[in-house]
């Protein structure tokens, strides 16, 4: 072995070693006592008859260890760091939600880790809005992969139950207990002040449930943004055309994609544009990952065969006798020049 | 509890980091297939993937779990979920073809994942699968948190059962459930636990720091993770996969 | 090879001096027992020695490692002369496989697979781990994990070794086993090496010098084996009588299709001090938790003054029977001294205001409203007795009370233990240290393996044990 050759790392790590051994030792507690916040959330549903939901009052208990690392290292990247290893740990040991939960954990570590940039290392507000937020984040990302909260109230229900648990059991208990571990030597008695925290924990419950109530408004009733050189922007929804449906056969013929002609539902596009009262003479059809296509305004009067499908709350384009390309999928607004 | 179970199957010789990304693949993928019929077909063949690979889809744990909350699940979407061809309407039940589609949909997508989660668990030693992180590029400084935080899962879920047990020889019990009682027990059930967990660092830091951990920015291995032609193999289809799907989804826009 | 020079070191944020002006030097090759009660420092020189507390504190003096100044080397300059094996062998293993974890060190130095193999083989069959290199390390007891720990650190080929009571969490057989070992290393190679340890027993026929130190100075060196006299001798004239207030009768118990404890038959009576010895993994502790309730008998049946455990649950039985659990840290769930001592007759809604008497009784006056999180071990386990003791149990059963205390703290406990028996209190211990079983004249009890193998007086207990081969759990007199 030519161990001359081997270049002592000189530069100090940006972990220690000993914050390593902490954030692993905190991940693996986290991970062993996520069971045990399970038992304590099946309780509660036990306790209110429901088969889940309420226990959403302990997952706070969940980001306990992502804020505590956080609070006790004070190091930018300790909360998605052990969000992610708590993730594997959990993952590893056969926790319910699978590989999911790696994914789950590490955002949360991330929005905390976010969360915390704007305050100070031992402020109340900082730990309260990022335990908060991070918790109530579990809600969205579960919603966004398996919408299993369809209905509007129930989600922001249980979102705000969340938000609770968060300000409580991941904001204001792993503020404590930090201020119970710290080694470093005490700056007199800076006790938390429970009022100024339950003050600040409500506020921000209900500046996020206004923030959230309004970002998750199309999260019931999807639409598509009609705008541009028009008389009249709106937001086109189904459930105002239903009359309006129509059935066409066509087939697709893609680059790659081949499907054999078949019946396909939905509002004609003509319509659609009709009661904006286009100005301009140009169409564009814009979706949810930005890709467009174009038409003339022209040719959509004179077809009545383009229509606009909804498949589970997306907006698809089937365009009869257009090749492939101009089968738009995830439509979220048209622009008209 | 699902943990590794030792066999010698082909899943168990994969090269971890293979059935890794096989796995991160197949659940990624399941997300952009909007059928219900891909998610029906994914699910059973991860339990077909059970069958074959001798571990048995009795081996899959938490049963009761999994039924309440797939039933819970699909009643709600199959409640909420108004659209679509009407198939039963009676006051404010209504039961339609797309709820049930979305129902199948959203459960099965969930199981498929879940399940297939703990295949790779069961045939996968932790050990090795930490050991071929470190040695296919991941900072060994960080890999060793891995093996660091899986060295005391044991270790912690022992002392989890002796903190009980004290809390009930001083008398605290979940008898009257209350959410004080609740916020009680898990603070008296985090904090005895973390003051322990404090001593375990400083030792483990020691310890490690003792041992010339960190000296080198590379380390060697006693045992080296082998890649087969059947790894490679498993990781070029993986690759190709994401890749035609990448294509297929934002390049043409249509599936 | 070690000099220090009027040495004092005091800890960042401390003005005490954990260790005031050491004089002291070790040659090549020599055998140094450290021994003094906790908080003496001598966990503390240990660490100086070894060069970890550089950014820690304030040094005054000199410490060198063959003229090398050990406070402004690297730490991992150190770790290559000067190995460390500390008391906890749970935390110092970082990794999940005894073979790992002794390639560990030698990795990190980036040697070769094949002189690590080699050097795994050299130092695994020296230690005596060769037949433990492919398994988990969870599934090890104490004293292999011990003993794997001090492969590991053997293995990075290190001039001294320092063994921080590397013993005080192991029973009597795996305590011999690592004085063996240690005797093995001195044979085998020419290492310095320190011992810090109160059981000085094992060590008399070792150690070139001994050290005693307190309060963080060094009292007395010295050379000689002199059997240092325990703990007061105590006759408490245990007569066995009274009623009858804990029943065992034909108790078995079987966990996932393995015996832990087989036809168990005892009566334990009002007054009585009952002292429980075994091996680690003997079913010492199951079988004291059976009198908890945590455990039912799959068998059998134990009866906790009149009342069958299975009818009963853990918290009723705990109004009656007070257990102090091992390790100290579990078992204290509040944020002062004085609340800790209220929370069992709080949980429990009985009045309680004997606290001063308690604290006092217990050496704890003053602390009232201090951070459990501030006191010594020794003192946390005194406030676990304490604690329990609130709750004014009839039965107070104690598991593992001495371990990791010194001389002082044991002293204390023992009164402690002889006043309550006055009262009619009943106690049962489990200690593994022979130095208190050999001092005092409890009745005693052997379990090994699930079985009741000896149970009476000591001298009784005495000759069974020794036909048995298992003297170490008994000084010599």
């Amino acid at each position: 072995m030519k161990k001359k050759s081997l270049s002592r790392s000189n530069k100090k790590y940006y972990f220690s070693t000993k914050d390593l051994v902490t954030m692993a030792i905190i991940s693996s507690l986290g991970g062993v006592l996520s069971t045990y916040v399970g038992y304590l959330g099946n309780l509660i549903n036990r306790f209110f008859g429901v088969p889940f939901g309420a226990g959403q009052f302990m997952s706070g208990l969940h980001m306990f260890w992502i804020i505590f690392a956080i609070g006790l290292l004070n190091k930018k990247g300790a909360g998605t760091f052990v969000g992610i290893l708590k993730g594997f740990v959990e993952f590893l040991s056969g926790g319910k939600l699978g590989l999911f939960v790696i994914l789950l954990s590490g955002i949360q570590g991330l929005i905390a880790d976010l969360s915390f940039l704007p305050f100070k290392k031992d402020s109340t507000t900082g730990y309260v809005i990022a335990g908060g937020l991070s918790t109530a984040a579990n809600v969205f990302i579960f919603q966004l992969f398996f919408a299993p909260y369809e209905a509007l109230p129930l989600f922001v229900t249980i979102s705000v139950i969340a938000l609770i648990s968060g300000v409580i059991f991941a904001g204001l208990f792993p503020k404590g207990v930090v201020e119970l571990f710290k080694t470093k030597p005490e700056e007199g008695d800076k006790k938390i002040n429970l009022k100024k925290g339950i003050t600040i924990g409500i506020i921000v419950i209900f500046a996020l449930g206004a923030t959230s109530y309004y970002l998750t408004m199309p999260l019931g009733r999807e639409g598509i943004d009609i705008s541009g050189n028009v008389e009249n922007s709106y937001v086109y929804y189904p459930s105002n055309f239903r009359d309006q449906e129509i059935t066409v056969n066509a087939e697709l013929i893609g680059d790659y994609t081949h499907i054999e002609a078949k019946d396909y539902s939905g509002v004609p596009l003509k319509y659609i544009l009709e009661k904006s009262n286009p100005i301009g003479d140009k169409i564009t059809i814009i979706a949810k990952d930005l890709y467009q296509v174009n038409f003339s305004i022209e040719e959509i009067y004179e077809n009545h065969e383009i229509i606009i499908k909804e498949d589970y709350g997306s907006f698809n384009l089937v365009a009869k006798g257009y090749e492939g390309g101009y089968w738009i999928r995830d439509i979220v607004s048209i622009e008209v020049d | 509890m699902i943990k590794y179970i030792e066999k010698e199957t082909f899943l168990h010789r994969v090269n971890p980091i293979s059935k890794l990304v096989v796995l991160f693949t197949f659940a990624y993928s399941l997300f952009f297939f909007n059928s219900w019929l891909v998610q029906i077909l994914a699910l059973l063949l991860v339990l077909f993937l059970y069958t074959i690979s001798g571990i048995g889809v009795s081996k899959i744990e938490g049963k009761k779990f999994f039924i309440v909350f797939s039933l819970t699940l699909f009643i709600i979407n199959i409640l909420f979920i108004r659209e679509g061809q009407i198939l039963l309407n009676y006051s404010i039940v209504r039961i339609t073809m797309d709820g049930i589609e979305f129902a199948i949909f959203s459960v099965t997508r969930f199981l498929a994942i879940v399940f297939s989660s703990f295949l790779f668990v069961m045939t996968t030693e932790p050990n090795k699968l930490a050991y071929s992180l470190m040695q296919s590029g991941l900072p060994y400084r960080y890999g060793f948190t891995l093996v660091v935080a899986l060295r005391f899962v044991p270790t912690f879920q022992f002392e989890t059962g002796n903190v009980r047990n004290a809390q009930a020889a001083r008398g605290l019990s979940v008898d009257k459930m209350s959410v004080k009682t609740l916020y009680k027990m898990a603070r008296y059930t985090f904090i005895p636990l973390i003051r322990s967990t404090m001593q375990y660092i400083d030792t483990l830091t020691v310890s490690m720091e003792g041992r010339c951990f960190g000296i080198y920015e590379k380390r060697t291995y006693i045992e080296e993770v082998n890649y087969e032609k059947k790894d490679l193999a498993i990781l070029s289809m993986s690759l190709i996969y994401i890749i035609g799907f990448f294509y297929q989804r934002f390049g043409q826009n249509f599936l | 090879m070690i000099k220090i020079k009027d040495f004092s070191f005091s800890y960042l944020g401390e003005d005490k001096k954990s260790l005031d002006r050491i004089n002291l030097s070790i040659d090549k090759g020599e055998f140094i027992v450290i021994n003094g009660d906790s908080g003496c420092g001598k966990s503390t020189l240990a660490l100086c020695i070894a060069g970890f507390l550089k950014d820690k504190g304030q040094s005054v003096g000199s410490l060198t490692v063959d003229g090398i100044d050990t406070f402004s080397q690297e730490i991992f300059d150190m770790s290559k002369k000067v190995g460390i094996i500390q008391q906890d062998p749970e935390g110092q293993i970082c990794t999940l496989r005894v073979k790992n974890e002794v390639a560990f060190g030698l990795e990190n130095l980036m040697i070769s697979r094949k002189d690590i193999y080699e050097k795994i083989e050299h130092y695994s069959k020296m230690i005596g781990i060769e037949n433990l290199l492919e398994r988990d390390i969870f599934s090890l007891s104490g004293g292999e994990k011990q003993k794997v720990a001090i492969a590991s650190v053997m293995a990075m080929g290190p001039e001294i070794l320092i063994f921080d009571e590397p013993t005080s969490n192991l029973d009597p057989v795996a305590t011999k086993e690592i004085f063996k070992t240690i005797t093995e290393i001195k044979k085998q190679t020419n290492i310095t090496i320190i011992v810090i340890e109160h059981k000085l027993g094992y060590l008399e026929e070792l150690w070139d010098r001994i050290v005693f130190m307190e309060k963080g100075k060094i009292k007395e060196i010295s050379n000689t084996r002199t059997k240092k006299k325990y703990f007061s001798e105590k006759n408490n004239g245990n007569g066995f009588s009274g009623k009858s207030l804990i029943d065992i009768n034909g108790l078995s118990y079987e966990k996932d299709g393995k015996i832990i404890l087989s036809d168990i038959n005892l009566s334990i009576k009002e007054g009585e001090v009952l002292s429980i010895i075994g091996k680690n993994g003997s079913g010492k502790t199951t079988l004291l938790l059976h009198l908890l309730g945590v455990y039912k008998p799959s068998h059998g049946k134990v009866k906790i003054m009149d009342a069958d455990t299975r009818n009963k649950n853990v918290s009723e039985l705990s109004r009656k029977i007070g257990y102090v659990f091992q390790n100290p840290n579990h078992q204290i769930f509040e944020e002062t001294v004085l609340k800790e001592l209220n929370f069992g007759p709080k949980n429990f809604g009985i009045s309680f205001s004997e606290d001063e008497e308690i604290l006092k009784d217990f050496q704890l006056d003053g602390y009232e409203s201090k951070s459990p999180q501030n006191l010594s071990f020794g003192e946390k386990r005194r406030l676990n007795i304490a604690s329990i003791k609130a709750c004014d149990p009839k039965i107070i059963i104690l598991d593992e009370p001495f371990v990791g205390q010194d001389d002082k703290n044991t002293e204390i406990i023992l009164n402690w233990i002889d006043n309550e028996t006055k009262k009619g209190k009943t106690i049962i211990y489990v200690s593994h240290d022979p130095r208190i079983l050999s001092s005092r004249e409890d009745r005693i009890l052997f379990l090994d393996k699930g079985k009741i193998v000896a149970d009476g007086k000591k001298q009784e207990v005495i000759n069974v044990l020794k036909e048995l081969s298992f003297e170490e759990f008994f000084l010599d007199s």
